[in-house]
This record gives C-alpha cells, structure tokens and sequence, in this order.
C-alpha cells in the first residue's frame, strides 16, 4: 500500500512536471521517436528480406532446361541420375506448356505475349530440390558442375548465389540498422539526461527542502525516474505509431511485387514493437537516473 | 536531549567554523543560541540536523549519535525533528495546507489523514482559514507560521529554528516566541538561532553564546 501511494505520488508529480514545461519535454519524446523509429525501420526492412530469404532457401533449387524436342530415354535417363543424386530430394520435370501456364499465371498483365510471339518460346526443365541440410553453394556448384554438360541439358539455372548474396545483404542492412538506431538511442539518452537536468536545477529549492523535511533519496528521485520513463514510453509508442503509418503508405506499392515474393510484405511482430516501446522507456529511466548521478539530489 | 563533544567544523583550511564545541541542551529546554553573524550558529544546526558532518567530535541527539548514523538513516533522523528557516523554505507551488502534508505524504500517509492532520496544524498556527493559498500570496510572518505548522505536524522531539524573525517585523516577531512558547510547553525542546538581543532578553531562557566558532557562555 505504502509503495503504490508512492508510486502515485510519481507519476501524479512527474506528470504535473512534464505538463508544466512540456515544449522542452516534447523535445525528447520527439529525440526518442525519432531514434526509435529508425531503428525500428531497419528491423522493418530487415525481418521482410528475411521472410523472403527464409522462403526461398527452404526450397533451394538448380533447374535444368532442356533442349527443344528432348524426349524419351535421354529425359528419362536424366531425371533417373538425378533422383539417384545424394543431394537431390525431388526432381519434377516441367514441360513446355506447364512453363507457359506458370508464365501466365504470374504476369497477367503480360498474358498475350505468348500469342503475339506466335509460339510457346519456354523451354521444358528439369527442377531438382535439394535435401535440407545439403542446401550449399559446394553442393549446388558439385551438381551443376556434374549435369551441365549432360546430353539434352541446355542451359542451368540456380538460386543459390541470390540467396547468399540476399543474406549478405541483409546482415548489412540490420549491421547499419543497429548502428544508426544505436548513435540515436544515445543521443535520446542525452537529450532526456539534459532535460532532466534542466528540471532539477530549476526545482533545486524544492529538492532541498523535501529532502530537509525526511524525504528519502529515492522519494526525491522517484518522480524524474517517473518523468523519463513516460518520456521514453510516449516516444517509443509514437516511434511505433509512425512505423506502422509509414508501413501502410509503403505497403501498398510493395504489395505488386510481394507477389512474386510470394507473400504479403509484414510488419513488425506484436513482441518487437513492445520491445521498442519498453527500449523507449529504458532509454528514458537510464537518461533520467544518468542526470540525477550528477546532479545534488 | 543535545549533547556536543569537542566539536570542530572547518569548511577550508584558514579558518574553522566551529572549534572545540561542548555543550548540552537538555531535554524539554528552551534556549538561545546566539552571536555575531559569522559565529558558527548555523554551522551548529546544520550538524544537529546532519545537513553536515563535523571535522572532529560527536554530537548526540535523543541519544543517538548523528555523526555516526549511516546515509540511509538521515531522512528518519529529519523527520524527529522540526527546523525553521530564514527564508521559510516552503514550496511556492503547492498550497499552504500541501506544504504543511507534504511531510506526510513523504511518508505515506493516506491522503484522507494528511488533510486531517495538516489542517489541525495550520489552525494551531491561526492559519486554517487560508489553507488554499499560496505562499506568496502571505505576509512573511504568515509564511513562517506555515513553516512552524510544517516542522510540528510530526511531533518532532526537537525544534531548530535558524534566525525565524529575521525578516519579520517585531509584533510578528513576538507572535512566532509565542507560538515556539507554547510548542515547548507540550514537552517539545526548542532552538533558536537569533542575534536579536532585545528578544533575547524579553523571553528569558538560557543562551548559549558563540563567538568566532567557541562557545563563549552559557
């Protein structure tokens, strides 16, 4: 009972506070967005391509394409090596009106195309997918080295090298996501430390005679450990709410291609945006507690 | 109920602000300390309070010894008892009634009981018809009428008041003598730092004299 009423006292104290000067406290709630937001685009960005890559390297696959007219034994004798490969877990053979049928059915805006062309210009294709765990570029370089100059194989195509080059790309873009979040976490951090600061100057005289009057350190402290903690936890709900405005005008011209990427682009997960939200108030209560160390409280 | 020991206090090496203060207040006394400005009479409470450490000595207050009580102990030590400033030291941003439950609300009391208790002690000064009002909004003699309400709402064993009528004209001044009178006739023992000889000698209690940090009577 005794903590809750003191607790009460806090907030009742830092929330008079925070509207008592609240341009220079909309300052670091704004500093504290604004990092908060950044970071949480990088995370945004980076867990989509991550989707992507992740969907994609489940099924890795090196597709074979096929002379034109290659029937019978040569096809059959193919896919039986293949099948026998240890790496290989599936092959489907695809021919050429299946290509077609896929070819409309993913660019519909381009379905006459084939028509205008006069004739179906997809070749048929051997698709063979990868055991789990054998998904390597050694293992994808070893059975295209081992099949592309089979009889009937015309040309090999594989993924693997996007994948890869995709992950790269996504490491980098969290590795700069975290180092720019994390120069802007430290200057909210400061910004809310100096803006504490300001406030425990101006109520010096108040912090003295509380503490004259038997007031502990921690009951002078609470209401600014309070007033950044609100500071932090509004910045990082704005930061949060702006992300997802952000997201929605983005999404929808993202939505065309997420098509092809064969999901709808995501946001972030319920858990991450509470974690920006409590990294917000973290942030605040650190810079708080940092400014109260140096000053005569 | 104050006892000092062979106390020094020096704030810098050329001089001392106190030096080689012994002396004892007993309990349920009412007496001066007074002198020059520059004495040593605010260094003295500021020690009895543990608003400082002396250099050298100990001091005993209620028994215990302030000097050796840890960090943690000093707010309970504050809340025994009650100082009275100069300059009042209220809070220009709460009413005088919050000023006065403040000390309570530090502790937790129920809100319902803090009014209660507050505004007992704010009539005990003739200020309870002004409870919603500022502190600027009154004269100093009111101001530090507060203060007293304030320093006696937890019934504190002791009563520091630093200089209480030095901004106050002298019918105010005689009204505060009055109040801390009848404060001490409840048991409650009372300091009052003052230079102010022409009181001094109308009240009629013991005074403790300092001069350049030394006791020099009483």
């Amino acid at each position: 009972m005794i903590i809750l009423r003191a607790l009460a006292y806090f907030f009742a104290e830092a929330s008079t506070s925070l509207w008592r000067s609240r341009l220079m406290n909309a300052l670091s709630v704004g500093t504290i967005a604004v990092s908060l937001f950044v970071l949480g685009a990088f995370l945004t960005i980076a867990s989509n391509l991550n989707e992507v890559v992740a969907r994609w390297s489940r099924k890795v696959q090196v597709t074979f394409y096929l002379t034109d007219g290659l029937e019978g034994p040569v096809r059959e004798s193919l896919v039986g090596r293949l099948k026998d490969d240890p790496a290989v877990e599936s092959v489907e053979v695809i021919s050429r009106d299946q290509a077609l049928e896929r070819f409309r059915a993913l660019f519909r805006d381009l379905q006459t195309l084939p028509d205008d062309l006069g004739e179906n210009p997809f070749p048929a294709s051997v698709e063979a997918t990868l055991r789990p765990g054998r998904e390597t570029p050694e293992e994808v370089k070893r059975l295209v080295a081992a099949f592309e100059k089979a009889p009937g194989v015309e040309e090999v195509q594989y993924d693997l090298l996007w994948i890869q080059r995709l992950s790269t790309a996504i490491r980098l873009v969290r590795g700069v996501g975290a180092l720019l979040g994390g120069i802007l976490v430290l200057a909210g951090v400061f910004t809310i430390s100096n803006v504490i600061r300001l406030t425990v100057y101006a109520r010096q005289d108040e912090l003295d005679i509380m503490r004259l009057v038997g007031a502990t350190r921690a009951y002078v402290k609470g209401p600014f450990v309070v007033e950044g903690l609100i500071q932090g936890g509004l910045g990082g709900l704005i930061s949060v709410g702006l992300l997802w405005a952000a997201f929605r005008v983005l999404a929808r011209d993202a939505l065309a291609a997420s098509d092809l990427l064969g999901r709808a682009v995501v946001f972030l997960p319920l858990d991450v945006c509470v974690f920006i939200v409590a990294g917000g108030m973290a942030v605040g209560v650190v810079g708080s507690l940092l400014s109260l160390g140096r000053s005569r409280v | 109920m104050i006892q000092a020991f062979h106390v020094y206090k020096q704030y810098d090496r050329e001089s001392s602000a106190l030096s080689d203060i012994t002396l004892h207040i007993r309990k349920g006394e009412f007496c001066f300390l007074t002198g020059p400005s520059g004495a040593g009479k605010t260094t003295f409470l500021k020690l009895v309070f543990r608003e400082e450490l002396p250099s050298q000595g100990q001091i005993l207050v209620g028994g215990r010894n302030v000097t050796a009580i840890p960090d943690s102990q000093i707010p309970e030590l504050r809340r025994s008892i009650g100082v009275v400033f100069q300059d009042f030291k209220l809070l220009k941003r709460k009413t005088i009634l919050e000023n006065v439950a403040f000390v309570l609300r530090i502790l937790s009391v129920p809100a319902k009981e803090q009014r209660r208790r507050a505004f007992a002690a704010l009539k005990a000064v003739g200020l309870h018809h002004k409870m919603h009002a500022y502190p600027l909004q009154l004269s100093g003699g009111e101001q530090q009428r507060v203060a007293i309400a304030r320093a006696l709402i937890n019934d504190p064993m002791l009563l520091l008041a630093d200089e209480p009528t030095g901004n106050l004209d002298p019918e105010m001044a005689q009204e505060i003598m009055t109040l801390f009178q009848e404060v001490n006739a409840r048991g409650t023992t009372v300091v009052v730092a003052t230079h102010d000889r022409e009181m001094i000698q109308r009240m009629g209690k013991r005074v403790i004299g300092l001069e350049r940090g030394r006791v020099a009577s009483g």
